[in-house]
């Protein structure tokens, strides 16, 4: 890694710039095609029909867009006045530029922004293990836990379903799904239980492979479980397995808290589980097509998807979140995702996405791990 | 109407949770995972996808606002904060819960 960290504010003002003019344009060109339909000489139930569907559902989203691209400038130009504030010497900048820049807000406002970008709210502080529930073992469920009685059988790694907790660690964990149905015997062979009751996890590091030892008194009450209840909610049924250790591991390795595990990329997780480099592709470089996604998949291939953190609220995908690919059919173009969170809760378990669904933004990020043969 | 109270004489506690984006998190008599924390539409206030799973009143999805509350059958919900994706910071909600006066509805 070079010693380089940072930006040339130069170039995010003049990205800020052409978004802002962007979306500025965007919404004359919305204004501009109502104008356009409300004069046209049409009358009747179609045309009512048309410019029904036009208001309520395309002119939003041209709005959005553009409020969107107004406030993605916005956001380029406080990061370029926190970076010249960074780094200048005297703690002072052109603040000239930047008020024009945001119009309204004042020198102090931007001032604060920075320095609340530095400062930690409590919503901020790591997440601690009264956040989790407290320890498993001292819980009712967690009474008399042997570490013996985990079955981590490459069967049961293979056919049980993920219940993800109170961390925000879905890319972790849809990468262990996508991984424990390409190969769960890597992963059986990746946790050892040892002769004093702690477990040996085998994670990667650039490649390399790192063992984390994990103790049952680390294991958090509320952390990932084995979905024991079907459609059912009820968490104190849910047994520790695979992921429960691995999660911790994870925790342990990347340290120094709980907090540590929180939000990363789909390809992070799967490059920490394998040990193989995986690709990973965004909506700025182009999503991969639904052939691609079959034939990796056919390869044994893991993939994990992440979805848009910013997309209006939907009945079925929650936002920012990692699912596991599970399947696609190249002939309908239908993608199935399964969401962490196992079956029961707010979300399906089970989430069919036509591959448009790509295409629309709606998928941010994919990984697509090497296949088994090349882990490890 | 069932009521809250937070300083209430039968020693009703709240009890306050930090529910990150992406994650669940067991609130009184339901199970709760915010599947969505962002700034609106109108550019200027925060709000947040909750789904609820409470065994007594089912499963639901609501969009909060900072000052929201949600009712579930051990008690309210009170939504303290929303805090939207914004990276590197966390995104999520900060909750409290209130149990009814006189326990858990019947």
């Amino acid at each position: 890694m070079g010693g380089f960290l940072g930006a040339d504010t130069d170039q995010l003002i003049g990205a800020g710039e052409t978004m802002e003019q962007r979306g500025v344009r965007l919404e004359e060109i919305g204004e501009a095609l109502s104008a356009a339909i409300a004069r046209a000489s049409w009358t009747g139930p179609d045309r009512d029909r048309f410019c029904e569907s036009f208001e309520a559902s395309v002119l939003p989203l041209i709005r959005e867009a553009s409020v969107r691209l107004g406030t993605g400038a916005r956001a380029l130009y406080r990061h370029a006045a926190q970076q010249d504030l960074a780094s200048s010497a005297d703690g002072s900048i052109d603040s000239a530029r930047y008020a024009e820049l945001l119009e309204g807000e004042s020198w102090s406002d931007i001032i604060n922004w920075a320095q609340d970008a530095w400062e930690k709210t409590p919503f901020d502080d790591p997440m601690t293990i009264d956040d989790l529930g407290g320890r498993y073992v001292d819980s009712p469920e967690g009474a008399g836990f042997d570490p013996a009685d985990v079955d981590l059988s490459a069967e049961a790694i293979g056919s049980q379903v993920m219940r993800q907790g109170t961390l925000g660690d879905c890319w972790f964990l849809a990468g262990l799904m996508a991984a424990a149905q390409s190969d769960p015997e890597f992963l059986a062979r990746n946790i050892t239980l040892r002769e004093d009751g702690t477990w040996d996890v085998t994670l990667y590091e650039d490649g390399e492979p790192v063992t984390v030892t994990v103790s049952p008194d680390e294991l958090v009450r509320d952390g990932a479980r084995v979905d024991n209840d079907g459609s059912g909610n009820f968490w104190d049924d849910d047994e520790i397995g695979y992921m429960s250790i691995y999660e911790q591991a994870a925790i342990n390795h990347l340290g120094p808290d709980y907090e540590s595990v929180i939000a990363d990329t789909p390809q992070a997780g799967l490059e920490l589980i394998t040990g193989a480099g995986a690709n990973g592709s965004d909506i700025l470089g182009g999503q991969p097509s639904a052939e691609d996604l079959h034939r990796a998949l056919e390869t044994g291939a893991p993939i994990t998807v992440m979805t848009d953190p910013i997309m209006p609220f939907r009945g079925d995908l929650a936002s920012a979140h990692v699912y596991q690919v599970q399947s696609v059919d190249p002939e309908t173009e239908e993608v199935v995702l399964v969401n962490p969170w196992g079956d029961g809760a707010g979300k399906p378990h089970l989430v069919t996405v036509p591959m448009d669904f790509f295409y629309g933004n709606n998928i941010v990020m994919t990984g697509v791990g090497a296949p088994p043969e090349d882990w490890g | 109407m069932r009521t809250v109270s937070i300083d209430g004489p039968d020693g009703a506690t709240p009890t306050r949770h930090r529910l990150r984006l992406t994650a669940r998190a067991r609130i009184g008599s339901a199970t709760i995972g915010c599947s969505g924390a962002r700034i609106a539409e109108d550019g200027a206030t925060a709000h947040a996808a909750l789904d609820v799973v409470d065994p007594e009143l089912g499963r639901r999805s609501v969009i909060v606002r900072e000052g929201d509350r949600i009712e579930i059958a051990s008690g309210a919900v009170l939504v303290l904060a929303v805090h939207p994706w914004d990276p590197p910071r966390p995104a999520g909600v900060d909750l409290a819960h209130v149990a009814w006066e006189g326990g858990p509805a019947a």
